[in-house]
């Protein structure tokens, strides 16, 4: 993995963070390889068709809560039935302009759920999680 | 043939000619046959003399009769005293027998035939002759009988034989009848059988109709048939007593329990020709036994139904003579019969005993009583009765309670507790039966109990720092010498010695101390335990002074006594003893007792056998043939046991003289009338008693039930005083009012008399039901009394029983804690004091009432259906009381058995208090639950709205945040307008968030919003103009029906807001391919107005967004048109509004909304 760039999926309905994480992120040389999508469904469907394809599956997603149709809890609900079938580990993060401690504590009594990200994300805070992932 | 027919005509001829002929000659030889007539007439008259023989004629249509002159010697009458008419006649007939006389004539007249009457005369001097008429009706030629003419002829004396013959017949007819017993006599050759004349009464049948053994055989009841006669057969053939009970057919159809005995006499050829017998109706014993029987399952029922233990209690065996089968001690009924008396009252704690105890209480006294009860298994349980008095003997002490009891341990365990802890050191002290003293080591007294004070008479005030000095009898103790007990006590060595007390009230007494070393509170102290032995050297004395007394007694009994040891050698007789024999009591002593017998007339042997067992403790009884010293001989009954005497195990010997008594079946064999062997042997008591009530014939029976021989009671009166006869009710009977003197001073039979005789011979008492009928002669003058009685004494045990059963069964009633009634399809026959209490009405009021009447109006359809199914578990109901309140109640029912029919034991109990308090609880519980959904309610919508602002608002503006950044990073023309446009999009975001929730905000503030009465019809109709493009587009199909509920009060905007989001709402989402098809339907659910909406659209799957679907900016669907703001824009105002919405929905069946306009009706309004 040290020798790799790893892959970042950016899961969100809002086209601005898509825009500004990504362009923050390839500002940073953290990696240029970000995948995208507008909300879970999309996610879900990308990761079981690329199951065991480890070149291809992220291995950091950053995942809006608050997104139509399938949302960042659902999402989380179907991933981890079939999570055991990824050929590699992924590190999620929960990205969300919430502060409602609600949220905050249902992301942290998830298993799959690294850590609560509250948005804005600044450059700094990219830099730290994905450096820290990367050690 | 012809000829034949000749012959026949010619003869008529004859005939004729020959009656003409006949004609003539009468008149001619009228005289002579009227003189002929005279001869032969007066010859008959000599004839008619001798027999004792009258003749008459009677013209009936003149009335006038013609006598022979001889009757008036027959009737003993003169020519002036009996004018001959037939209204003489009837004169001098005897009045009884006019009636049967007059029956006699108009009987010959209507049937032509011959005339039989035996009917009595009074005489000119009063004598009653019996005659004998014989004759025959003369008829005219249309048949109507004209006259008739006969004898009569005096037949006293064979009239007088034959009544003697009849006397001991009809005595026996007048008992059996007197006692419902019909006789028959069963002629065995000819299978006829002559009936008692009773048997019509009894049986419902003329003797004819019954007179062969085939048709008896016929009444009897198919199923007792064959037994009847298999046993009849079998009677017959050995010549032993037919003794049978079978079933009957009456001739009203009905089926009696008979009893049939039947005695056999043989004839010359030894095989029996002849039976005499009795037949007697028992049913009503039969019955009466099956009365008993359900009586008592009925109050079994009764008492399985009640709570806790119910008993009888016998206070002198201290056993239970009767329980329900509940049991609190653990212990079975084997158990405690296994035990033995006493048993149960050994279970209770020896100081609640008291508390049980029963003296003389009056019997409706009730007496509740809390006593510890060791159970099996060892625990103590408290328990609480309630005891009322049952039976009491002569004396007015209780001997039976009944009650019942309850396990109380639990509540009572708590009382107990503080008791115990309470319980002092004092009590213990003063419990002691002996006296204590703590005395200081110089002899003052710290602390006396209660023992001590009573011994003395002093307080306990009193001894308290005294010394024992003033408790001394003056120079009666030897001070000096307590004192050095006293220190050698306080070494450690107990003493005892005797002292000398007085009493404060000088009383001087011995007692008996006992000094031992001790410790109280900490301090060295002396014990001194007394006890009082005054009352022993008392008893001492009087052992001595009673030996001497003994001795006197020993002389003064009659009977004689013999004392001799184990071995059987004379120590001691009385004076009895000594005249028995004539020998001295030193003659006795020393010798064994064959000196004393006649020789060879006892067997010794078996007298030393007799020594053997009684020294064993078997007691024995032997006949010993004694010998006087003077030479005469007698026999003597002798029992022998074991006793002691003065301390030495001996042989007490006591002998009685043995009556030789008759034997009364000897004399009765004797008797040769077979009625009188019949009497004696009739399972019915018979006495006869002359006009002096004095006893003249007694049967065996009579002695039997009497308990007296036949030679005790001959001659023996009504009004002997050893007679003990009591009424029914218990009080005396005097002999006077016996119903044989009161038979021979009216003369008229005496029936059904019940007494109680008791029986000296076995100490009992036994019931009889007693008839005398008085024998009178033709002069109504009395011969003598028959007095036949029989035993009902099981009769009266079993309704004393029933009585008992009864009694009991109401005492428990009272004694329970709730309300009883018994009825018997709703209509209450019998109630306790509990229902009274618990209605309101009074015990009258109750019985005969509707029981459904003590239940409310609404309840009853319950109850009915209830007591129709027979539920027999506990229910709760409403009640209603006399004065109309209401009560809540709990109904326990169990159906029983009870004279034959089914009723209905009802318990009742109030349960108002809990009913109460529950109703509290739930209507609590019912507000609490409102509070809180409504609680609940109120927090989901904060939250929403949390989370609307966390996630809607703070979104956009951290977007603005970041573009602004980016766009200050960066000198790019084209990346600035790309931020720049962003940020603006941004914006514009925000500012319709803030709206929407601005909307939001106004309809959840907005509560009193301005309603109006709209119609569905009218609002959905704009709404549907308003989406017509969209509807014409997707070719929507809308169904509409508003007609159940077509208006409603409510906001304008809401009603159109909610119908147009959820109209647009089914329009967007429609399944590919499949032309949407929309209802709408109102409609009313008790005040609830509801609104549906269903599709046939794409639905969605609600496990997995149900959560969703009402919240802001949600959706479900890859729409292009989803904003996710409809669905939660109508809810907020819904539930403003006080209603709420919820879905159903199959992922591409199509989805259902409810819409219940006003489901809290209180946030509405």
């Amino acid at each position: 993995m040290e020798n790799k760039t790893p892959i970042i999926a950016l899961v969100d309905d809002d086209k601005v963070f898509q825009l500004t994480a990504s362009r923050t992120i390839k500002a940073a040389q953290l990696t240029d390889k970000i995948l995208q999508f507008e909300n879970g469904e999309d996610a879900l469907v990308f990761l079981k068709n690329h199951a065991s394809d480890s070149e291809t599956l992220p291995d950091y997603i950053f995942l809006d809560i608050n997104m139509p149709y399938v949302d960042g809890w659902m999402f989380l609900e179907d991933y981890s039935l079939f999570k055991t079938k990824l050929s590699k580990p992924i590190e999620i993060y929960m990205v969300s302009s919430s502060i409602d401690p609600r949220d905050v504590d249902r992301a942290r009594n998830n298993e799959n759920v690294r850590q609560y990200i509250i948005k804005p994300v600044t450059r700094e805070k990219f830099i730290e999680l994905l450096g820290k992932a990367a050690a | 043939m012809p000829g034949r027919k000749r012959v026949a005509s010619g003869k008529k001829t004859f005939v004729k000619k020959k009656s003409k002929g006949v004609k003539t000659t009468t008149k001619k030889k009228k005289v002579s046959v009227l003189q002929a007539l005279h001869e032969s007439q007066q010859n008959l008259t000599l004839a008619l003399d001798a027999a004792h023989m009258g003749i008459w004629e009677w013209n009936i249509k003149t009335n006038a009769v013609k006598w022979s002159d001889n009757v008036l010697e027959i009737f003993g009458q003169t020519k002036k005293s009996f004018d001959g008419t037939f209204d003489a006649y009837l004169k001098l007939v005897y009045p009884e027998d006019v009636a049967l006389l007059n029956t006699a004539i108009q009987e010959a007249i209507t049937s032509k035939n011959n005339y039989h009457v035996q009917h009595r005369i009074v005489l000119r001097n009063g004598a009653i002759r019996w005659l004998e008429g014989v004759g025959k009706v003369l008829v005219d030629k249309k048949g109507n009988a004209v006259k008739m003419t006969g004898t009569v002829q005096d037949i006293t004396e064979f009239k007088s034989k034959i009544a003697e013959r009849e006397d001991w017949k009809m005595r026996y007819e007048l008992i059996t009848a007197s006692s419902g017993q019909v006789v028959y006599d069963y002629n065995i050759p000819s299978g006829k059988i002559v009936w008692s004349n009773n048997i019509r009464e009894e049986l419902g049948y003329s003797a004819r109709e019954m007179n062969d053994i085939a048709i008896w055989g016929e009444l009897v009841h198919p199923d007792d048939r064959q037994e009847a006669f298999q046993q009849l057969e079998r009677a017959e053939k050995s010549l032993r007593k037919y003794d049978v009970v079978y079933r009957f057919k009456k001739k009203n159809g009905e089926y009696i329990s008979i009893h049939d005995r039947g005695f056999f006499l043989p004839g010359s050829d030894g095989k029996a020709y002849r039976m005499l017998g009795t037949m007697q109706d028992i049913t009503g014993q039969i019955n009466a036994e099956a009365e008993i029987r359900q009586s008592i399952r009925f109050r079994e029922s009764i008492e399985k139904t009640m709570p806790g233990e119910l008993y009888v209690y016998d206070l002198t065996h201290k056993r239970y003579i009767y329980t329900n089968g509940k049991t609190l001690s653990g212990y079975t009924q084997e158990d405690v019969q296994r035990m033995g008396d006493g048993f149960l009252y050994s279970l209770i704690h020896p100081d609640d005993r008291p508390s049980t105890d029963w003296n003389k209480e009056p019997f409706d006294v009730i007496k509740e009583s809390l006593f510890r009860l060791k159970t099996k298994s060892g625990n103590w349980i408290w328990v609480s009765n309630r005891n009322t008095v049952f039976k009491k003997d002569d004396a007015g002490n209780v001997t039976q309670v009944i009650g019942i009891a309850q396990d109380v341990t639990e509540q009572k365990l708590a009382d107990e507790q503080i008791r115990l802890r309470e319980r002092s050191y004092r009590e213990l002290f003063d419990s002691v039966n002996e006296a204590i003293y703590v005395q200081n080591p110089d002899g003052t007294f710290i602390d006396v109990n209660e023992t001590a004070c009573k011994m003395y008479g002093y307080d306990r005030k009193e001894f308290i720092g005294n010394t024992p000095a003033f408790l001394s009898a003056p120079g009666k103790n030897d001070f000096d010498k307590l004192i050095y007990q006293t220190e050698l006590a306080l070494q450690g060595h107990s003493q005892s010695f005797e002292w000398w007390g007085l009493k404060k009230d000088g009383t001087i007494f011995l007692k008996l101390v006992q000094l031992t070393k001790g410790s109280y509170f900490g301090k060295t102290i002396i014990f001194a335990t007394a006890r009082d032995i005054t009352e022993e050297r008392k008893a001492v004395e009087q052992l001595n002074q009673s030996e001497q007394s003994y001795r006197e007694l020993f002389d003064t009994v009659r009977q004689d006594i013999y004392i001799l040891t184990l071995d059987g050698i004379f120590i001691d007789v009385n004076k009895g003893a000594c005249e028995m024999y004539g020998y001295s009591r030193e003659e006795f002593i020393g010798r064994s007792p064959e000196f004393l017998g006649v020789e060879g007339k006892n067997d010794l042997a078996h007298l030393k056998v007799a020594f053997q067992q009684a020294a064993q403790g078997i007691p024995q009884s032997i006949d010993w043939w004694g010998r006087k010293k003077s030479g005469g001989a007698f026999l003597r009954e002798v029992s022998i046991s074991k006793g002691i005497y003065f301390g030495q195990e001996v042989l007490i010997a006591l002998a009685w003289d043995i009556t030789e008594r008759k034997n009364t079946e000897d004399i009765l064999r004797e008797s040769e009338l077979r009625f009188r062997n019949l009497i004696r042997n009739l399972n019915i008591g018979v006495v006869l008693q002359d006009p002096e009530a004095k006893i003249i014939l007694t049967n065996k029976t009579a002695q039997e039930l009497l308990g007296l021989p036949e030679d005790v009671m001959m001659g023996k009166t009504s009004f002997d005083s050893s007679w003990h006869v009591i009424h029914e009710d218990g009080s005396n009977f005097p002999g006077i009012d016996h119903p044989v003197p009161r038979a021979i001073r009216s003369l008229k039979p005496v029936r059904g008399v019940v007494m109680g005789i008791h029986r000296a011979s076995r100490r009992d008492l036994v019931w009889l039901l007693v008839n005398a009928e008085p024998l009178l002669n033709e002069q109504q003058e009395l011969i003598e009394v028959i007095c036949t009685f029989t035993d009902i004494t099981v009769l009266k045990t079993i309704q004393q029983e029933l009585r008992e059963s009864e009694q009991r069964f109401r005492i428990l009633q009272e004694a329970s804690f709730g309300g009883i009634g018994l009825h018997d399809k709703g209509v209450i026959i019998d109630c306790n004091q509990g229902l009274c209490d618990l209605t309101g009405y009074n015990y009258e009021e109750l019985i005969g009432r509707n029981g459904l009447e003590l239940i409310a109006p609404e309840w009853q359809q319950v109850v009915i259906k209830n007591i129709q199914s027979g539920y027999e578990r506990p229910y709760d109901v409403e009640g209603i009381r006399k004065d109309g309140a209401r009560y809540f109640l709990e109904v326990h029912a169990k159906n029983i058995p009870y004279h034959g029919t089914t009723i209905r034991v009802t318990e009742f109990r109030d349960i108002s208090e809990r009913k109460r308090s529950e109703e509290k609880i739930i209507e609590q519980n019912i507000r609490l639950q409102a509070i809180t959904e409504d609680l609940k309610r109120k927090n989901e919508q904060l939250e929403e709205f949390t989370q609307i602002v966390s996630h809607n608002l703070r979104s956009p503006v951290g977007n603005i945040l970041t573009l602004l950044n980016f766009f200050e990073g960066t000198e790019a023309a084209d990346e600035r307008a790309e931020y720049l446009k962003l940020l603006k999009e941004s914006g514009a975001t925000t500012l319709n968030t803030l709206h929407e929730l601005n909307e939001v905000l106004k309809i959840k503030q907005n509560r009193n919003i301005e309603k109006q009465v709209l119609s569905f019809e009218k609002v959905f109709a704009h709404v549907k103009a308003m989406l017509s493009a969209k509807i014409a587009e997707t070719g929507a199909e809308i169904h509409i029906d508003f007609s159940q509920a077509p208006i409603i009060e409510y906001p304008r905007i809401y009603l159109e807001s909610i119908l147009l989001n959820l109209l647009s709402n089914s329009l967007k989402y429609i399944y590919p391919g499949r032309p949407p098809i929309i209802h709408f339907k109102t409609f009313n659910i008790k005040d609830h107005i509801y609104l549906q909406v269903s599709d046939n659209g794409l639905g969605i799957n609600l496990e997995r967004y149900g959560h969703q679907v009402f919240k802001l900016r949600k959706t479900f669907h890859r729409h292009p048109e989803s904003r996710g703001i409809g669905l939660f824009m109508i809810k907020n105002q819904i539930e403003a509004m006080g209603g709420e919405i919820i879905l159903t929905s199959k992922e591409n069946e199509g989805t259902t909304f409810s819409v219940n306009f006003n489901k809290y009706l209180t946030d509405g309004k």
